[in-house]
């Protein structure tokens, strides 16, 4: 303590004696007290105000702390990066298109609002306009109740209206005809994009030749440099004293945890031994130990938080490899049997055909009974009111396979995923690879999450697929990338025992539910009191701007 | 503001300049209710 502070604690109990002692029964002793006070409360507002004033100087110097400005370029390098339209072979189209989100939604209609998925109808339109596939109104003809409904969505779209009273009194009125209005845009959206597949693939085929080309990387050099500069940004985040001063204004680390004696004693929990009897190589080695551990404890950590979807995955393949094993059994009993063509093909080819099969058949049913060749004769037979039953009996034929149809696009999705499946992920592959593929397939993530989580909702639902993706594409992987699934290891099991190898005092039971976060916990402790250490910021200087923050109210 | 040996606040630690602040304003706020009884005193007598 300086003098400063014992002179003025001395002043003040020399003050309170003095007023202490000052007689007050007389109405004149009571003034003359109260000019005294009066002054003292004069005076000791001056020494407050220099005092506040002196206080409000050093949090504006310290909280002025700039963000090293390397962080926002490695930012912008990774986004420019993650942005370049280049695409993975293994999903497909529909997937790259994000058609499989929008129909998920489009599924979901009756949880939802007209506004929400007009939105989803709109972005389904603008994705097949920006593929060089543009879908008109003309194109939503599977069912007069989808034309009707469209030509006004599009018209009301292009004055920017999606709440119009056109809009709703439409969809009113298209409802109590066909209440399956909405999955029978779902079926007409799949049809379209059934039809233009195969350009729409080579899209996005000549899309990521084209930039890899003019990046002169292939598709993993992309990946493998987008990964060195996250790593490069995690690094400069944590050694930059405005994140670290925002780390501790958003609470996310506690002051009082990075106290000196803190941070020797759980150095001591981890290494079995005084902190101070490391040398200075070996502490120095055993800081980068504790920054690697970190770093694999975060991804084991979020590893453990979507292990379920690479246990699904792994479970599809394991269906699909029984399938495929049953199937070419039959083909060796049925060889001699060549009448029966269709039983030698697969579940993937048989649903195909089937989807194709009905999707002709609803084209016939719109054309048949007519006299011009257009379609919704039916429809329009309707409309001058030359009803004949007969025609409503072929109305109601085609909703029935419009709704078979869509029944069979949702298998077909599985047999989609499956097939993918079997074909990108071997013994070899690794869990981040398995958990890649899953992140691909948004109807899969969302009927998964929903498995494990019953009682989600439907944001959250998004949220968290949103998290997914982000974490395989804009992360650092050092664990779940060098796992491959035939080895079916325990992966805390190999983080504990290479640490170990490094002089570190772990047991299982650190990466036990109970007490994975306590372990997490007192490792960053001790890696962000080093990181804070070589940055440009003091401890002293946080704990001032955490304790003045409250007093100045600021 | 300067102490007996000429030590100026913008020599103290953070940590003593926030002491400093807590100590004075514990001490103002005494002073007011002080300031606060006094008057109260006067009015009864007065």
């Amino acid at each position: 303590m300086s003098m400063l502070l014992k002179s003025i604690e001395k002043k003040i109990n020399i003050d309170k004696e003095v007023i202490g002692v000052l007689p007050k029964t007389g109405i004149k002793q009571l003034r003359s007290i109260k000019k005294k006070v009066e002054n003292l409360i004069e005076k000791y507002d001056k020494i407050n105000n220099s005092v506040v004033k002196e206080m409000n100087k050093r949090y504006d110097s310290i909280i002025t702390i700039k963000e090293n400005s390397e962080i926002e370029s490695v930012k912008k390098q990774i986004i420019e990066l993650d942005n370049l339209g280049i695409s993975s072979n293994v999903p497909s189209s529909f997937e790259k298109m994000g058609l499989d989100k929008i129909v998920y939604n489009l599924n979901g209609y009756y949880k939802k609002d007209l506004k929400t998925i007009n939105k989803e109808i709109i972005k389904c339109i603008k994705k097949f306009k920006e593929v060089g596939v543009p879908i008109t109104k003309k194109d939503f003809n599977i069912s007069e109740y989808v034309t009707e409904y469209m030509n006004v969505l599009f018209e009301e779209a292009s004055k920017g209206d999606l709440e119009s009273e056109r809009i709703k009194s439409t969809f009113d009125k298209v409802y109590w005809k066909c209440s399956d209005i909405i999955p029978h845009i779902i079926v007409n959206i799949r049809q379209f994009f059934g039809i233009h597949e195969e350009e729409i693939d080579m899209y996005y085929k000549n899309r990521t030749e084209k930039v890899l080309a003019s990046l002169n990387l292939t598709y993993e050099e992309v990946y493998n440099k987008k990964q060195e500069l996250v790593k490069k940004m995690n690094s400069l985040i944590s050694l930059d004293g405005k994140n670290i001063l925002d780390s501790f204004l958003n609470n996310t680390y506690n002051v009082s945890d990075y106290k000196t004696d803190n941070y020797e004693k759980i150095y001591e929990k981890i290494i079995s031994k005084p902190v101070s009897e490391l040398l200075p190589k070996e502490k120095k080695d055993m800081d980068s130990n504790v920054e690697n551990l970190h770093y694999n404890l975060i991804e084991y950590y979020n590893y453990l938080e979507f292990k379920f979807l690479i246990d699904e995955i792994l479970k599809l393949r394991e269906e699909k490899r029984a399938e495929i094993k049953k199937e070419e059994e039959e083909k060796k009993n049925k060889s001699k049997d060549k009448k029966n063509k269709n039983k030698n093909k697969s579940e993937y080819e048989t649903v195909k055909e089937e989807i194709k099969q009905l999707n002709e058949e609803i084209e016939k049913l719109n054309l048949s009974g007519k006299s011009e060749n257009t379609k919704f004769s039916l429809f329009k037979k309707k409309q001058q009111k030359d009803i004949d039953s007969n025609n409503d009996e072929k109305i109601l034929e085609r909703n029935k396979k419009i709704m078979q149809v869509k029944e069979l696009y949702a298998k077909f999705d599985n047999c989609r995923l499956k097939e993918s499946v079997i074909q990108n992920i071997g013994d070899t592959t690794t869990l981040l690879e398995v958990l890649r593929i899953a992140s691909y397939y948004y109807g899969f993530l969302a009927r998964c999450i929903i498995k494990k989580f019953p009682t989600i909702v439907e944001n959250e639902i998004h949220d968290m697929i949103a998290r997914i993706k982000k974490f395989v594409r804009l992360n650092y992987f050092s664990v779940i990338n060098h796992i491959i699934i035939a080895e079916k290891k325990d992966i805390s099991i190999v983080i504990k025992d290479k640490y170990k190898l490094f002089g570190m005092t772990l047991t299982k039971d650190n990466f036990s539910e109970a007490n994975l976060e306590e372990l997490m916990k007192d490792i960053q402790i001790i890696k962000v009191y080093n990181d804070i250490i070589k940055s440009n910021i003091l401890i002293d200087d946080v704990r001032y701007i955490i304790n003045a923050k409250e007093i100045l109210k600021r | 503001m300067e102490g007996k040996n000429n030590i100026k606040l913008s020599d103290v630690e953070n940590d003593e300049l926030i002491e400093i602040q807590k100590v004075v304003n514990d001490f103002l706020n005494y002073l007011k209710s002080e300031y606060e009884n006094i008057e109260k005193m006067e009015e009864e007598r007065s």
